[in-house]
């Protein structure tokens, strides 16, 4: 499979300050790639290189196999950007908007018309392509954003934050159409600082901070780095007696523990047993009032690794 | 450099030639020679090697040029690649050599002056231009040679950590060796040489004493049980776990220091040491007593703390103090070196300075 995005040795310092440090990182086509760090960490940093926007201090960045410093074209030409800070034209209407980014990638005639309809069409803001953003709410906002960057049809698509500051129902539906822009085809880097987005959509995922990648691998891999064991906690109406061996044997469990109506197992991780341990219990006649399963997020991950909280 | 000079200089000779050659009515001789005398100064110049020579011979052609110039104001465009070759043996300000290099235009009229400008300002952009150049050649083949030299200190950091991991191997055998000549020698050396004697006691007493020597063999009896259990206690006790030499070494370096310095110091671990490798160790030991020393010289702190964590991918150590911290923080060589030592076992550092400072280092382990 191809590299759509290939980083090697990437630094950039602020005079004495570094704010991305020698980093190296390969994604693949037809990725979810989350880029997840605490504000400051560097992602913002990072994206600005990829998008020739900052030079980088040293390293290498390709686009497709090409180096976007020699073939920087080519590289824009390839992709397309999200920025965190909207970047949209208050007094032009959204038709226009992105008919204006659009054109900017070369984008002419019939064919600019066709692809900035089908944009618009993608973020759900066909029937406001009159409309002026300055009356658009925040969410329909960061919609017309997404647009902006789309109609030129990237392979990759960078999203810096895309989610900031807006309602739920809108930030469902930015998520929704990452999913479709990535079923079409298009490989994605997605940034955020909400660890639930990220670990919702995101494939493979790299965690960043002080400028490293400290970690980076799937969600189960990332988690596994932590620990290979989920707690499940399940509490019963009534006290439970011998049966509790009988889990003991479910594929995975490790540890069975009880004390009166709550029983704790310990399982690998990587086990989808819960079914069979419930299904156990009730065909033993158990009620069972309340099940809890405790596996680590990415939030405990980044947790253990940095000893800090995401969001601090 | 040379060859862009040469290259400026043959273009003005050349045309100095041409024009003196239609502009003059006859063929003067003189001229010719004064010619043929710039050319071999300047093939002199090329002949030599030493910076002062090369000094004097081009002052002398400056000279050379004033006088000829007197003889015919032609000789005046030759001069400012003169001087700006000098001038590259010594000053760095361009504005000052350009005027410098200006001066002549006072004694010089029409026509001659605005060419004389002209062929000086060229040359200056020229000489410009091309010391630009130069310098950035020099400075990119400096950073070459820059990085070379970090290369094989890497190189060789690289191979001082293996010969490590195979000396601490080494160790951990040698000691393991002498520890069970040690055991055998003091306890069952010394529990055989008992039972032997009184097994020989016995033996003369069997017929005289037999009683006395039945006495004197059970003993021996006695005292060879022991030592055979002895013997397996021996061999199954555990060879001495490199984990408890990494930890105890790292916990006595983290009280010591403590003890020095008058910070309050802990060290906490958790999960299975076992699997710290002797080079692991030994960088973690490296990383903790740097981290420590920084501690205690900049960050004002009253107490460290150590931790160490086995995770299930992960090694990690964390020292951290609750001193005054840094909200910029600039990499100096503690922690570059610290990077670089991890960087050797695919370890990351990450030095943070929110929350009094600490410097965390992960390495991981086992197979992917």
């Amino acid at each position: 499979m191809m590299n759509v995005l290939d980083i090697r040795g990437l630094t950039k310092k602020f005079d004495d300050f570094v704010a991305v440090d020698n980093i190296s990182l390969t994604i693949r086509e037809g990725e979810i790639f989350g880029f997840l760090g605490a504000n400051g960490a560097g992602k913002s940093t990072t994206i600005n290189m990829v998008s020739s926007l900052l030079r980088p201090t040293s390293g290498e960045i390709r686009i497709l196999d090409k180096d976007i410093m020699k073939q920087s074209r080519f590289a824009k030409l390839n992709l397309g950007i999200v920025p965190q800070d909207l970047a949209i034209y208050e007094d032009m209407t959204a038709y226009e908007n992105v008919s204006f980014f659009a054109g900017l990638y070369g984008l002419r005639g019939s064919q600019l018309k066709e692809r900035t309809l089908e944009a618009l069409e993608f973020v759900g803001l066909s029937d406001k392509a009159k409309s002026f953003p300055k009356n658009f709410s925040g969410g329909m906002k960061r919609r017309l954003n997404i647009a902006c960057a789309i109609a030129h049809k990237p392979k990759l698509i960078i999203m810096d934050e895309p989610t900031v500051g807006i309602d739920p129902q809108s930030r469902n539906y930015i998520l929704t159409s990452v999913r479709k822009l990535n079923e079409s085809g298009c490989t994605i880097i997605y940034t955020s600082h909400y660890m639930e987005e990220v670990e919702e959509i995101c494939s493979r995922i790299a965690i960043v901070d002080h400028g490293k990648i400290i970690a980076e691998g799937t969600k189960e891999q990332l988690k596994s780095t932590i620990t290979d064991v989920k707690n499940i906690r399940i509490e019963l109406k009534s006290a439970i007696g011998a049966e509790g061996e009988k889990l003991k044997s479910i594929p995975g469990v490790r540890t069975v523990h009880q004390e009166e109506n709550i029983i704790h197992v310990h399982s690998d991780a990587a086990v989808d047993n819960l079914n069979r341990i419930l299904k156990q219990l009730m065909e033993d006649d158990k009620e069972i009032r309340s099940v809890e399963e405790q596996e680590p997020n990415l939030e405990t991950v980044f947790l253990t690794l940095t000893g800090r909280n995401l969001r601090d | 450099m040379e060859l862009w000079t040469v290259g400026n200089k043959t273009i003005l000779l050349l045309f100095v030639v041409i024009a003196s050659y239609f502009t003059a009515v006859t063929a003067d001789p003189w001229l010719v020679l004064f010619f043929l005398m710039y050319l071999a100064l300047n093939l002199v110049l090329h002949i030599v090697t030493k910076n002062t020579a090369k000094k004097a011979i081009i002052l002398a052609i400056i000279l050379y040029l004033i006088g000829c110039a007197i003889y015919h104001p032609y000789f005046t465009l030759l001069l400012p690649s003169s001087c700006y070759e000098l001038a590259s043996f010594y000053t760095r300000k361009k504005g000052l050599l350009l005027a410098i290099v200006l001066l002549p235009v006072l004694f010089l009229r029409d026509t001659m002056m605005i060419l004389y400008v002209f062929i000086a300002v060229l040359s200056f952009f020229n000489y410009v231009m091309i010391r630009h150049y130069m310098g950035r050649v020099n400075k990119q083949e400096d950073e070459i040679e820059q990085m070379r030299k970090d290369m094989q200190k890497l190189a060789k950091s690289l191979n001082d950590n293996q010969d490590f991991a195979r000396a601490s191997a080494y160790m951990v055998k040698l000691e393991e060796r002498n520890r069970l000549t040690q055991e055998i020698h003091d306890g069952i050396g010394h529990a055989m040489t008992g039972a032997l004697i009184q097994m020989e006691a016995a033996k003369r007493l069997l017929n005289s004493d037999p009683p006395t020597a039945e006495t004197l063999l059970q003993n021996a009896i006695g005292i060879s049980k022991e030592a055979i259990e002895e013997i397996r206690i021996t061999l199954k006790s555990n060879k001495p776990p490199v984990e408890q030499l990494g930890l105890s070494r790292l916990k006595t370096a983290v009280e010591a220091f403590g003890g020095k310095t008058g910070l309050m110091t802990s060290v906490v671990h958790e999960g299975n040491m076992e699997i710290i490798t002797p080079l692991q160790w030994k960088i973690i030991y490296e990383n903790v007593t740097e981290a420590l020393t920084n501690s205690a010289k900049y960050s004002g702190a009253s107490t460290v703390h150590v931790e160490l964590r086995v995770l299930n991918r992960l090694i990690k150590v964390v020292v951290s103090d609750n001193g005054k911290g840094s909200m910029k923080i600039v990499k100096g060589l503690g922690l570059i070196g610290m990077e670089e030592r991890t960087a050797a076992v695919n370890g990351t550092v990450i030095a943070d300075g929110t929350n009094g400072f600490s410097v965390t280092t992960l390495i991981p382990y086992g197979n992917e």
